[in-house]
């Protein structure tokens, strides 16, 4: 179905080729061959009222002809030309109105100043196509915002392009814009018609024409073929009904009495975008899923530790657990080496086994702190030899000089290295000398062997590690975890945003704020009792109740359960309205929860009556525009509903009605702008749109009464 | 490296290790074992050693099974307070002095 908003039947001006001028018969007979639905005549300053009665019986119902005219507006001494297009309905009013303002001047001489133009056709609710641009004589932007600023819908304005690519650049920086023939030849017409703009939804009327405008870009992209239609045909139902029905990248509105089946066609519709990998779900509104939407009761709530570079603390807390007591050297074993020492002259004489045993662990150290060094420089040499970026901003001589250097390094730590490992081993074979000749004169003389220690560094490194891990495990239970503040909606202008907030807490011993529960399943008394002993156990690494308090801590019911300290967390999720907690009403949760599936990012929204226990102001306020919105970026929206605001109001490209009578179940497929409901399984069969609308949906008749302008009142 | 003094005392025919550090006296049984009290003078030594290094030193170097076991005791103990020290200092457990001496 094409549309062509700009012909010409006469030739009005001087300039004014021959073959625009065509009688009612020829231009019947031209259009009708064509797949052009709707022609609006805009000759230069005329209007011939005659003429076009004489078309509008040539063509009968089969072509829609809109009167209308193109005037030379006259601004600042400059011309430029602007088509005024009316209803068929007001062709008489129209037609008095051009002869008022023209008065018997030649289309020639003919001017009207902006103002003078809206004074003068105001009344008949016209749309206004300027030339623009390109399209000579144009109209400036000066005089398109003293247009605008004269009518009170702004939607009424169109820019004329000269064709569908600039038509297309118009649109895309935001001007809508459209294109006619301009026709200069009618038997050249049949080809032209070729490149006119191609109206996908069938329009009625000039009335549907406008309500579509109202759509803005939409408008325009369905005007050039952007708006994709695709047929889906499903199984909705247990008895194997198939139903087929053509469905668009806009608002679908499935409307009906309940029992109709509009809910299994929408799970249906979500199955077949999930077939084809489409992230699709149906979304019904729940008046109490809002705090299980956001986990308030944190479910599912996990916490990566790491992220806040927050230790776990596994071996820690292993550690302390399985911790004991070192025991000291006993005194005994000295006094009874002393004693009997004397007793065997032959073990006296092997002096070796005397010797104080040396400690292994610091060259040991030592020997590791060379090796980790040299590895390290030995990795830097590999990494500059290979680095690009390294090649590129040195070069070769330098590069090798600094290899150099670093090799002639990694060398001395090397034999530092090496040197160190022989300090260590020849400690370690002279401890185990010690201890070898210390057992075999022990063995052999019966002379018990001296102690090699006190047990003093055992103990006191045992100590020392226990006191390191408890502070470790306190250290990190201090650490503070900001806020989680994620928004779930406006609960509108006067209350504000709705934020869900989720802050957390390590239950150190000291907190007791009842909101606060733990992450894990874990009871708040072990946790506090735990970290509690903790502190103790910290306090009292270098007490006599150091291994009491691990015992204590063993004692704690469900120990077994705290293996990190993210056992140890506490979180408090809540909503919050202006920084204070806040618990929302039902209507309120059916708001957000709308509102929050409308704020994930999807190419199909499937939407099962979301008008539920919600109030028409945030219907028409929030969820409306956000709809059309999604509209506008071509998402696929298919929306259940009783609603009449939302089956009207967002101006669906596609309205499917479900009803049942003693014949079984309908299914009728339609929109506005054709204002009909046409059976699927009967295409004869057609229901009114606008009547079926108001008699089915609730508030349908007010929501068209607000609206009459745009609908009409017919 | 400071040094501190250390006797062989004998009290209720009990022989101690005392060793003197300052107003603090650190008592080591050396005739008979009592484990707990062991440790109680380690804990001690491990305090003190957080205020920096230190060797104990036997005030008479006698002969008798005591002075020999406490002479043995204090040269082993020596070398386990250096290789604690260093652990110490290595886990950062070294005790920051107080602002207070400052102020005295």
């Amino acid at each position: 179905m094409k549309i062509d908003i700009h012909v010409h039947t006469r030739k009005t001006k001087k300039g004014d080729a021959h073959s625009r001028e065509i009688t009612p018969e020829r231009f019947a007979e031209v259009v009708l061959s064509t797949d052009v639905k709707i022609v609006a005549i805009t000759n230069h300053n005329l209007f011939d009222l005659e003429q076009y009665n004489a078309i509008l019986e040539q063509v009968g119902n089969a072509v829609q002809v809109w009167p209308g005219i193109e005037l030379d507006i006259e601004e600042n001494g400059k011309r430029g030309h602007l088509l005024v297009i009316v209803s068929p309905n007001k062709k008489q009013d129209f037609f008095d109105a051009v002869s008022s303002v023209t008065n018997n001047v030649s289309s020639d001489d003919f001017s009207i100043s902006i103002k003078k133009t809206v004074a003068t056709f105001n009344d008949q609710d016209p749309v206004y196509i300027a030339h623009y641009l390109q399209k000579k004589p144009d109209i400036s932007e000066d005089v398109l915002s003293t247009l605008a600023g004269l009518i009170t819908n702004k939607k009424r304005i169109i820019k004329e392009a000269t064709n569908s690519i600039s038509a297309g650049i118009f649109i895309a920086h935001g001007h809508p814009s459209i294109y006619g023939s301009d026709v200069q030849d009618w038997d050249a017409y049949a080809n032209q018609v070729k490149l006119l703009p191609e109206l996908r939804l069938p329009v009625e009327s000039f009335e549907q024409f406008c309500l579509l405008l109202e759509k803005d870009a939409t408008t325009i992209n369905t005007l050039l073929g952007k708006k994709t239609p695709e047929n889906l045909c499903m199984k909705p139902f247990e008895d194997d009904t198939t139903i087929n029905i053509k469905v668009y990248n806009d608002i679908n509105v499935f409307f009906g009495a309940k029992g109709t089946g509009k809910s299994k066609i929408l799970e249906a519709i979500a199955r077949h975008y999930s077939s084809k990998g489409v992230q699709a779900s149906k979304f019904e509104s729940s008046p109490d899923s809002l705090s299980s939407k956001y986990d308030l009761k944190g479910k599912r709530l996990t916490k990566n530790l790491n992220t806040y570079e927050i230790n776990y603390c596994t071996d820690e807390i292993q550690r302390l657990k399985a911790a004991e007591e070192c025991d000291v050297t006993r005194i005994q074993n000295y006094k009874n080496f002393y004693e009997r020492e004397s007793q065997s002259k032959n073990a006296k004489k092997i002096r070796i086994r005397d010797l104080t045993q040396l400690n292994e662990s610091k060259p040991n150290q030592k020997f590791e702190e060379y090796s980790k060094a040299q590895k390290k420089i030995v990795e830097m040499i590999d990494y500059i030899s290979r680095s690009q970026p390294v090649s590129e901003v040195t070069d070769s001589e330098t590069l090798n000089g600094i290899i150099k250097q670093l090799q002639a390094l990694a060398d001395k730590l090397m034999i530092a290295m090496w040197k160190s490992f022989a300090d260590w081993k020849s400690i370690t074979l002279l401890n185990s000398a010690v201890k070898l000749f210390r057992d075999e004169v022990a063995r052999k003389t019966g002379t018990l062997s001296k102690p090699t220690n006190t047990g003093f560094n055992k103990y006191a490194v045992n100590r020392l590690k226990i006191r390191k891990d408890a502070a470790e495990i306190l250290r990190n239970l201090s650490v503070s975890i900001e806020d989680e503040i994620e928004a779930v909606g406006m609960l509108g202008p006067e209350k504000g945003e709705l934020k869900c907030v989720t802050s957390y807490l390590f239950q150190d011993g000291s907190s007791s704020n009842s909101k606060y529960s733990p992450l894990k399943s874990i009871n708040k008394k072990p946790q506090k009792e735990l970290s509690n002993c903790i502190k103790k156990i910290e306090q009292d690494a270098l007490g006599s109740e150091l291994f009491s308090h691990i015992r204590e801590l063993n004692a704690i019911d469900d120990v077994d359960k705290i293996e990190t300290v993210l056992e140890l967390l506490l979180f408090w999720r809540r909503f919050e309205l202006n920084g204070d907690e806040y618990e929302p009403s039902k209507g309120e949760d059916s708001m957000l929860n709308l509102h929050a599936e409308l704020a994930e990012e999807k190419d199909v929204y499937i939407l099962d009556e979301p008008d539920k226990s919600l109030g028409n102001e945030y219907i028409n306020d929030v969820i409306i525009p956000l709809i059309n919105d999604k509209a506008r970026q071509g998402k696929s929206i298919f929306i259940a509903t009783h609603d009449g605001n939302l089956a009207v109001r967002t101006l669906p490209y596609n309205s499917v009605y479900r009803c049942h009578d003693r014949s079984g179940y309908s299914t009728y497929i339609g929109n506005p702008f054709s204002n009909n409901l046409v059976n699927i399984s009967n295409p004869s069969n057609i229901l009114d749109w606008k009547q079926i609308s108001m008699k089915t949906l609730e508030g349908g008749e007010a929501a068209f009464g607000e609206r009459g302008k745009i609908y009409g009142n017919y | 490296m400071e040094t501190i003094k250390a006797r062989i005392v004998n009290h209720e025919e009990k022989h101690f290790i005392e060793i003197q550090d300052g107003e603090n006296t650190i008592k080591i049984p050396i005739s008979e074992d009592d484990p707990n009290v062991v440790k109680a003078a380690f804990n001690k030594l491990i305090e003190r050693l957080r205020k920096g290094p230190f060797e104990i030193e036997l005030d008479k170097d006698g002969s008798d099974l005591f002075s020999q076991i406490a002479k043995e005791y204090i040269t082993q103990l020596n070398v386990e307070l250096t290789e604690v020290y260093e652990e110490i200092k290595q886990e950062g457990f070294i005790e920051e002095e107080s602002d207070d001496s400052d102020e005295n």
